[in-house]
């Protein structure tokens, strides 16, 4: 990884942000002025979330939906099966 | 590139003799002969009653372009019609020859003749002069293997830029695992050449969607999850990008192979309306026998947990791009693709590595897993009857 950044934002749509090292509880993400610090472990290549995203809402990567939130999920969270689930119920 | 010409007018990159059994029962003689003759390698099948996919996997590799000649290796009593399998691989114009163990009286003498006829049949493929071919005349396939978060935004978009140079260029490419592409509608269908093309996509979508539902899981594995891919929408969208960005030219079925340059879907998925719930991808090998199966001389295969296998008949370029995985398997990875990940290096300039890599391999050059020694198969039974597990 290089100095300069921590996580990648694949577009900038996405809410959710990908980890390119672990990252220990509290770290600032680097990440232009969007002021997001960890709020536990991110292991490297998991979901970090950048804004409040609210049950039902779609989490967004790749500048589109890959699932919707099943509980509030607050900036600097991890984002993975326990609070993501596919937009098809089918897909489970 | 220099490659060899066969009487069907394909081009091979690579010039092996290949030793088929056609069921279990000869698949210790066939192996032996392959252990005591360089230059051959190892294909069969296990089952003792014929399948028509399986078939169709042994006739197409025996015909396929990288294939100087073909050893067939029969127990004697098992249903696949092995004349009429010798008959459709002649077909392709190379030599074919078949051993029956009950006939020659055992193991001892059909290892000892199988042997002989090996020998003869690698000398003779020696004799083949190479010659210089263009970018047309190359399919290659693209399959990937142990995903995470790291496919969809390294190896994956490198894989897919070195895609698009090389139909830019003129060759065909053929990507696949409709299952793991579920999510993907809107972006798959609006590259659709035609509608009619559309339409078959949209199809194969739905029939993957249907077979996932009926097996009760889609293809997101533990594996998959542990490397931070949660959902199937996601997998899937990494597994897009390795298809670069051109429209799709064609779908194509079971041992199709593509009509002219440009960008393929194959679609294997079976059908549960009409009790074929079998055609599944079992696992990455199987998949990789069906692109070579429709021509494929070379594969691309993008990993980011690690994956080591080869292929027989076509050989496998690893592209990585999670650089934990590098550092702890780059013996096992022919393009890393982790500097993406790390900043030192751009989507384009790994994508130009990636075409040097297939120029080279296609000109000769030997991949890792063809120089660890891998020549991985896997033909499943993909019966179409095969439907009581719903």
């Amino acid at each position: 990884m290089s100095e300069e950044t921590n996580v990648i934002r694949l577009h900038e749509k996405d809410n959710v942000v990908t980890a390119l090292c672990d990252l220990a509880p509290g770290v600032p993400l680097k990440l232009d002025e969007i002021g997001v610090v960890t709020r536990e472990l991110i292991p490297f290549g998991y979901k970090v979330a950048i804004q409040s995203i609210a049950p039902g809402a779609y989490v967004m990567k790749y500048g589109v939906a890959i699932g919707v939130a099943l509980r509030p999920i607050s900036p600097g969270e991890v984002v993975h099966t326990h609070n993501l689930k596919s937009l098809a119920e089918r897909y489970e | 590139m220099q490659g060899y010409r066969r009487r069907d007018g394909r081009v091979g990159i690579r010039n092996q003799v290949l030793v088929a059994y056609t069921v279990e029962c000869a698949r210790f003689v066939a192996e032996t002969i392959v252990q005591r003759t360089v230059g051959t390698e190892l294909v069969g099948f296990a089952g003792c009653y014929s399948d028509p996919y399986a078939y169709r996997m042994l006739v197409e590799l025996g015909c396929h372009p990288n294939v100087a000649a073909v050893l067939v290796v029969s127990l004697g009593c098992e249903s696949t019609d092995v004349a009429q399998l010798a008959d459709d691989i002649g077909q392709s114009g190379k030599p074919v020859q078949v051993i029956v163990i009950q006939e020659l009286g055992g193991t001892r003498t059909t290892i000892e003749k199988g042997c002989a006829i090996a020998q003869a049949m690698v000398a003779d493929s020696r004799e083949l002069k190479l010659d210089a071919f263009a970018w047309s005349e190359l399919v290659v396939g693209v399959e990937c293997g142990g995903s995470d978060a790291t496919s969809g935004f390294s190896a994956n978009p490198a894989t897919g830029w070195a895609v698009d140079r090389l139909i830019e260029h003129g060759a065909a490419v053929i990507f696949s695992e409709l299952p793991e592409l579920l999510g993907t509608d809107p972006y798959l269908l609006r590259r659709a050449r035609t509608p009619q093309i559309g339409d078959a996509i949209l199809s194969g979508l739905e029939r993957a969607r249907k077979l996932g539902e009926a097996l009760g899981q889609f293809a997101i594995s533990r594996g998959n999850e542990a490397g931070g891919l949660t959902t199937i929408e996601e997998k899937s969208l990494g597994a897009l990008a390795k298809a670069g960005t051109k429209p799709i030219d064609g779908v194509l079925k079971t041992g199709d192979r593509p009509e002219g340059s440009g960008l393929y879907l194959l679609d294997k998925v079976g059908d549960v309306a009409n009790r074929q719930l079998a055609h599944y991808e079992i696992n990455d090998n199987d998949g990789l026998v069906s692109l070579i199966a429709s021509g494929a001389q070379l594969l691309l295969f993008t990993t980011g947990r690690g994956s080591v296998v080869g292929s027989v008949v076509s050989p496998v370029i690893k592209i990585c791009g999670n650089p934990q995985t590098v550092k702890r398997m780059g013996d096992d990875v022919d393009i890393d693709a982790s500097v993406i990940v790390l900043g030192r290096e751009g989507i384009p300039a790994v994508g130009q590595r990636v075409l040097a890599c297939v120029e080279e391999v296609a000109s000769g050059s030997q991949t890792r897993s063809e120089a660890l020694g891998h020549r991985e198969y896997s033909i499943p039974y993909k019966p179409g009857r095969a439907c009581d597990l719903i």
